[in-house]
């Protein structure tokens, strides 16, 4: 009987994966669309006696920038959560080790902090209107030791009701 | 195709041919909304573009060191070497972000000897040993141990393999040879500038 239910159990699993991922929702920057960046070594003065965790440190941030999250009609009036998803795989960056971005707001969205591969709560309440829109200011800490080149990629946003 | 033409205007129907390409058209350009839109969900771009590569070189003194070297006459032109005062920490250390590896230099350019009015000393009469810098975690070059020569010369030079710092130091004791009998004398002072730098 347990052999029956293993795959059975498997099978919900599969089954409820879609409807924790949320809906994907578009983002735009105002008045980008984009953010581009130039960073600069944390610790101008390397010395080897420093923690390499922090010597090797590059920063980047950006003033506040106004963020746009376009919500669907379906949300618009409900309570929901919205997640910023950072993609796993991040060009540029070798390792999830290797970024971290924190994240300011002023107020309607939440702060925050993440790495490659999180999914980190952005946002939860009734939506008024679409769309959903707040000043961010980013600050991303990089390690020099998983770059290898320009980083380039789009967190993106997902709504579900809660 | 018949029943889809009877819907269009007057003016989309100039030809059947035609038709059926606006109407594909319209079905491709569809598509491609729907695409973008799909892509439109996650457009906020954001681009990092790693800092340029540095180099920095360091001396643990504050202001320009002076290194004496005291002989006594007992002492001269015995052969045994004579140790300076102070030892100091030459540290230079590389920093690539992105995908080049950067190679940096550390130079020293030196005096062709150390006067005493007329009398001279030949600067290759003074070496130095080198000490792993002790305590550095972000792991350390040695350098190796030399004599100056005079004009320009490499101490050490360092290649980064990955992203991060590189570093090469040591702690230097410099030595006066003393392997000939000079005039009795107050010699120097000479100065050796230490340059760093990288390529590309």
């Amino acid at each position: 009987m347990n052999i029956h239910r293993i795959p059975c159990g498997l099978l919900l699993g599969l089954l409820l994966l879609p409807a924790l991922a949320g809906t994907r929702i578009e983002s735009l920057y105002v008045p980008g669309p984009n953010l581009n960046l130039q960073s600069r070594w944390l610790v101008p003065d390397a010395r080897a006696k420093r923690d390499p965790a922090q010597a090797n440190l590059f920063i980047a941030e950006s003033a506040f920038t106004e963020m746009l999250l376009n919500i669907p009609a379906a949300y618009v009036g409900k309570n929901v959560q919205i997640f910023l998803i950072m993609p796993p795989q991040i060009p540029g960056v070798s390792g999830p080790a290797g970024m971290e971005v924190e994240w300011r707001t002023q107020g309607v969205f939440l702060p925050g902090k993440a790495r490659p591969g999180e999914r980190v709560l952005f946002f939860q309440g009734v939506i008024q209107q679409s769309p959903l829109r707040d000043r961010v200011a980013y600050k991303f800490q990089m390690d020099a030791r998983y770059n290898n080149g320009q980083v380039r990629f789009d967190p993106f946003y997902e709504i579900e009701q809660r | 195709m018949k029943n889809i033409d009877r819907r269009l205007p007057r003016e989309m129907t100039a030809s059947c041919d035609n038709q059926r390409t606006v109407v594909r058209k319209i079905f491709l350009c569809a598509a491609t909304a729907t695409l973008l839109h799909g892509s439109l969900a996650s457009a906020a771009w954001i681009t990092i573009n790693p800092p340029p590569g540095a180099v920095i070189l360091r001396i643990n003194f504050a202001g320009t060191p002076t290194i004496t070297f005291n002989v006594t006459a007992a002492q001269m032109g015995n052969g045994i070497p004579v140790a300076g005062t102070p030892t100091l920490e030459f540290e230079m250390a590389v920093q690539r972000a992105g995908p080049t590896d950067l190679t940096a230099t550390m130079t020293a350019t030196a005096p062709a000897a150390l006067f005493s009015g007329a009398n001279q000393i030949p600067i290759t009469d003074i070496s130095w040993t080198s000490a792993a810098i002790a305590g550095a975690p972000g792991g350390t070059t040695v350098i190796p141990n030399g004599s100056f020569v005079a004009g320009p010369q490499t101490i050490v030079s360092i290649t980064t393999t990955a992203g991060g710092n590189f570093y090469a130091g040591g702690d230097l004791t410099f030595y006066f040879a003393n392997t000939t009998v000079y005039t009795q004398g107050t010699y120097g002072p000479a100065s050796v500038n230490y340059t760093a730098s990288r390529s590309p």
